[in-house]
């Protein structure tokens, strides 16, 4: 379980995140949403250690991450970036198998529990038939399909993924989300994903929170939080907010 | 992961025929296939009855053999710190003297030779400690600087490096102009001359590179993960300022240790790994190997030319290996039809 306690986080002068208080569980799905530039990145960030607040804490299983040890720390949670230029010399194979590395220190060689590892990652984002090829050589839904591969292998019980979905078509949104879904609810995954689009988050997150001026402004199911009433004064546009005419989920559209 | 056997196999026979050529030509030749006998005779419980003139073995074995060993060790130094650099910083220009190993050893050296320090101090030669000791400080002053709190962000280190760089050729150059002593000395070292004979050198460098290319080479997996990035790495639980201070370190001793005797000879670190990426791939697991190995080879092979060209005179190696490496490595370059290779 992921737990964000008080966080204040300060770049320069400017705050932008204040005293934020979020807890993910495992087996669920939690959408961070919120306008461009609100610190949706940034929270993911102080979750993955990279950054580190300047009040409050993150605790992961109970422990501090950034008093943890890195490898210790990447045992615990996996993180998938953003859409990222990968390098190109390596295979799906390898690339997967780098996620692995908490286990193995600097000088460590790959065993069979780590190809087994990589194996089964590999079966549970359907990409075991791309093993050997170049990850440059593969397209965007792929690779983040690989990086998400990658994140299993490394075994651990939490995933932060930031903004997955960016610059992905329907189809691959669409893939990539509900493979996340899939891995918190049957493998009692906690996820953690900034989100910009507001209708995937609503198709797919159990819970989401909504990020406004530096702390949450909404927390709850996305029929709770996904309302007109909490996203016109956050997006600072007219929102309407429709009802899905076949599964009723809320289906947000922005007004001119 | 399977590791291909067959391109270390491709190394090892091109370095041994490079030692081997290395050791039979010169102002006396010596039949390769002799060298090659002598030389298996020195192992233990190889006993080949000798049907050479005793001066060969003095040829071989005190003139030869420690300047082919010397270059052998200067071409693995440089070439498998450039392949570790070139991993560590993510960029295809980086070479072993990208922080600032080649000038700080020209100023240490300069300074020593400007001064007129005598040559050996208790037996230990002055102008290549003064090298070695000039490129280690600078390095250290590179990283200094160039770290920020606990992180060294890459851009930083490579910028802190040009900057220092520029300011030691130049303290570098005054000092050359403004010192009366011989210019000569200083400008055919700067270039990659050889000015040192016997198996002192050897002894000298041998552990320093040694240690560092053991390391470098440990260092395969760690380098991939950095491949991903900073971030990613250290999400991947890698402890990455870590892994770059000792690649850092590591690179830097096995430089410095090569340019303190042999000078400043370019291109062999920038080009040998690119070289061997492009035959081989980008796997740093295979590739600082290679790289050390192919390197090794090929400044011997640039040595034999050196020394050839326009014998008696020899043309500094650093020539050579610009002259020669350059046109051969643009040649892959284009031949390579694959649109990236980095």
């Amino acid at each position: 379980m992921l737990s964000i306690e008080n966080v204040t986080i300060r770049y320069e002068a400017r705050t932008v995140l204040r005293e934020v208080n979020l807890s993910v569980n495992a087996g669920e799905v939690l959408a961070l949403i919120g306008p461009n530039g609100v610190g949706k990145s940034t929270l993911i960030r102080a979750c993955s250690g990279s950054l580190k607040p300047i009040g409050g804490c993150v605790t992961i299983d109970g422990q501090d991450v950034h008093g943890l040890r890195v490898a210790d720390r990447a045992k615990l949670m996996a993180v998938v970036p953003q859409a990222v230029r990968l390098p190109e010399s390596f295979s799906v194979f390898e690339t997967v198998l780098m996620g692995r590395t908490p286990y193995l220190g600097w000088l460590g060689r790959e065993g069979e529990p780590d190809r087994s590892a990589v194996q089964s990652a590999l079966e549970r984002t359907c990409t075991l038939e791309l093993a050997e090829r170049p990850i440059g050589e593969l397209s965007g839904g792929e690779q983040q399909r690989v990086l998400i591969a990658r994140a299993l292998a490394q075994s651990a019980r939490t995933l932060l993924l930031d903004e997955p979905t960016a610059h992905l078509d329907l189809k691959h949104q669409a893939g990539v989300l509900s493979l996340v879904c899939d891995l918190a609810h049957a493998e009692q995954q906690a996820v953690l994903l900034a989100l910009h689009d507001l209708n995937l988050a609503a198709q797919y997150a159990d819970r989401v929170a909504l990020l406004s001026n530096g702390t949450i402004a909404a927390l709850g199911t996305p029929a709770e939080v996904l309302t007109e009433e909490n996203l016109s004064p956050a997006y600072g546009l007219r929102i309407t907010v429709y009802e899905h005419p076949a599964h009723g989920a809320p289906l947000v559209h922005a007004e001119n | 992961m399977r590791v291909p056997i067959s391109p270390f196999v491709w190394c090892l026979f091109l370095l041994i025929a490079a030692i081997v050529l290395s050791a039979a030509i010169g102002a006396v030749p010596i039949p390769p296939w002799d060298v090659a006998r002598m030389l298996f005779g020195k192992l233990p419980f190889m006993h080949i009855t000798p049907t050479w003139p005793a001066t060969y073995e003095t040829i071989l074995f005190d003139i030869r053999l420690p300047r082919t060993v010397l270059i052998l060790l200067a071409g693995a130094a440089l070439s498998g710190s450039g392949a570790a650099y070139q991993g560590l910083f993510r960029n295809p220009l980086a070479d072993p003297y990208i922080i600032g190993v080649a000038s700080g050893a020209g100023l240490g050296a300069v300074i020593a030779m400007a001064q007129n320090w005598p040559a050996t101090i208790f037996g230990a030669l002055v102008i290549p400690i003064a090298a070695f000791s000039g490129a280690l400080i600078t390095v250290g002053v590179v990283y200094s600087l160039a770290r920020i709190g606990r992180a060294t962000p890459i851009s930083t280190l490579i910028l802190a490096g040009v900057a220092i760089g520029s300011f030691t050729t130049a303290m570098t150059t005054f000092l050359m102009l403004s010192s009366q002593a011989e210019l000569r000395r200083a400008i055919s070292w700067m270039l990659g001359g050889f000015a040192f004979g016997g198996w002192l050198p050897v002894i000298a460098i041998l552990p320093y590179i040694a240690l560092g290319l053991i390391t470098l080479s440990l260092l395969g997996r760690p380098l991939n993960v950095l491949q991903f990035g900073d971030d990613q790495a250290q999400q991947m639980g890698l402890r990455v300022d870590r892994v770059k201070l000792v690649i850092v370190m590591a690179a830097s001793l096995t430089t410095a240790a090569a340019v303190s005797f042999a000078g400043i000879i370019g291109f062999v670190g920038l080009a040998v790994p690119h070289i061997v990426r492009l035959l081989w791939g980008g796997d740093y697991r295979r590739l600082i190997p290679l790289s050390i190995c192919a390197g090794a080879a090929l400044l011997l092979l640039a040595d034999i030319l050196a020394r050839t060209i326009i014998a008696p005179q020899e043309v500094p190696l650093g020539v050579i290996t610009a002259l020669f490496g350059a046109p051969f490595f643009l040649w892959l370059l284009r031949r390579t039809k694959r649109q990236t290779f980095w």
